[in-house]
């Protein structure tokens, strides 16, 4: 299994990942990163 | 696969990266710039092509952000004068320093970032600069940049807390050039990556497309996000040349050609289609964009 696979919750089945390890499952809560995708490469300002 | 313009991001308002001078007075091992133009022939924008070149990029390119930086831009006394300038042609200015030069630093009158990488003293034997004491003296008045090594992951981490005691920001940027002895392991970029995020550490961030791709492949939104480069930023050298951004060095331009804007399109299309190696065959380049500057050794999605 490639990284972007077991990075990519949404190609699997909901049963599947409840089996994936600790390890694999989202290490974050991904609405607080919305700011490492607002303005790319432009933020000194 | 080609992008199409983003129409809400061609409204973004364009940044420009004015370097105002080569000279610079440290020895960064990943520096770029010829060691000539730095310590002896340095190459400079005179005061009067700062003052056309300001009116020119708010004029012809619609630039709206300026950030002025070198080379070291302090070593240029008039800095201060610069900018008093320069807040009044755009709506938001910024400095990039080393932090050597207290003086300077201490009297531009606008947002201030200072390069730092290792914690304490540290960074000066790094750099080979004296700039310590000088961050600790600034503390609450600067923010900082920081390129991630291979070898800094604690000093970030110290940095990050320490920016936040002091309501400062911080930026990290990995390093992006070709030697991988210098890059940092994707291993150490998705911790960090967490650490800053479960951490609540809302003053830091990780400027870098392969990491907003490692935060992409968990959402289900899947939207172009990468490569601003001849977008919505643009680099002017001394020399007054354009180029795409910071970290891609190919010329495009003089910044007074006459045909600047269709050759800031047809750059931009043109980078749109070329990946980095590591990049060729990864799925989520179509989300990151594969940052053109970068070898992106670090990148945690492609193996």
């Amino acid at each position: 299994m490639s990284k972007l696979d077991m990075f990519n919750i949404k190609r699997k089945p909901i049963k599947e990942v409840s089996t994936e390890k600790p390890s694999n499952k989202i290490p974050f809560d991904v609405t607080k990163a919305q700011r490492f995708m607002d303005d790319p490469c432009a933020r000194p300002c | 696969m080609t992008h199409a313009p983003d129409p809400a991001k061609s409204e973004t308002a364009m940044l420009a990266y004015y370097e105002v001078t080569t000279k610079c007075n440290a020895h960064c091992p990943h520096c770029t710039i010829p060691d000539k133009q730095k310590y002896d022939s340095p190459i400079e924008r005179s005061f009067s092509e700062i003052f056309s070149d300001f009116s020119y990029l708010k004029n012809r390119l619609d630039v709206t952000k300026i950030v002025l930086s070198g080379g070291e831009p302090t070593l240029r006394y008039s800095l201060p004068e610069m900018v008093h300038y320069a807040r009044t042609v755009f709506r938001d200015v910024a400095v990039i320093s080393n932090g050597s030069n207290f003086d300077v630093l201490q009297n531009v009158p606008c947002k201030k970032w200072v390069s730092i990488d290792y914690y304490g003293y540290k960074q000066d034997s790094y750099r080979g600069i004296k700039m310590w004491d000088n961050y600790l003296k600034l503390i609450k008045n600067v923010n900082v940049r920081a390129t991630m090594f291979n070898d800094n992951f604690t000093d970030l981490k110290q940095l990050i807390e320490t920016t936040r005691l002091n309501n400062t920001e911080i930026t990290i940027v990995p390093y992006k050039g070709t030697n991988k002895d210098f890059a940092p392991s994707p291993e150490k970029i998705m911790i960090l990556t967490e650490h800053i995020i479960n951490g609540n550490y809302l003053n830091a961030v990780i400027d870098d497309s392969a990491t907003r791709a490692y935060i992409a492949s968990y959402t289900t939104k899947k939207d172009f996000i990468g490569c601003s480069a001849c977008e919505s930023i643009i680099r002017v050298k001394p020399n007054g040349k354009i180029t795409p951004c910071p970290f891609l060095p190919t010329e495009i331009c003089d910044l007074y050609d006459p045909n600047i804007q269709q050759k800031i399109m047809q750059y931009r299309n043109q980078l749109l289609t070329v990946y980095p190696e590591k990049c060729v065959k990864c799925n989520m380049k179509i989300i990151c964009g594969g940052c053109k500057a970068s070898a992106n050794h670090h990148c945690p999605i492609t193996t």
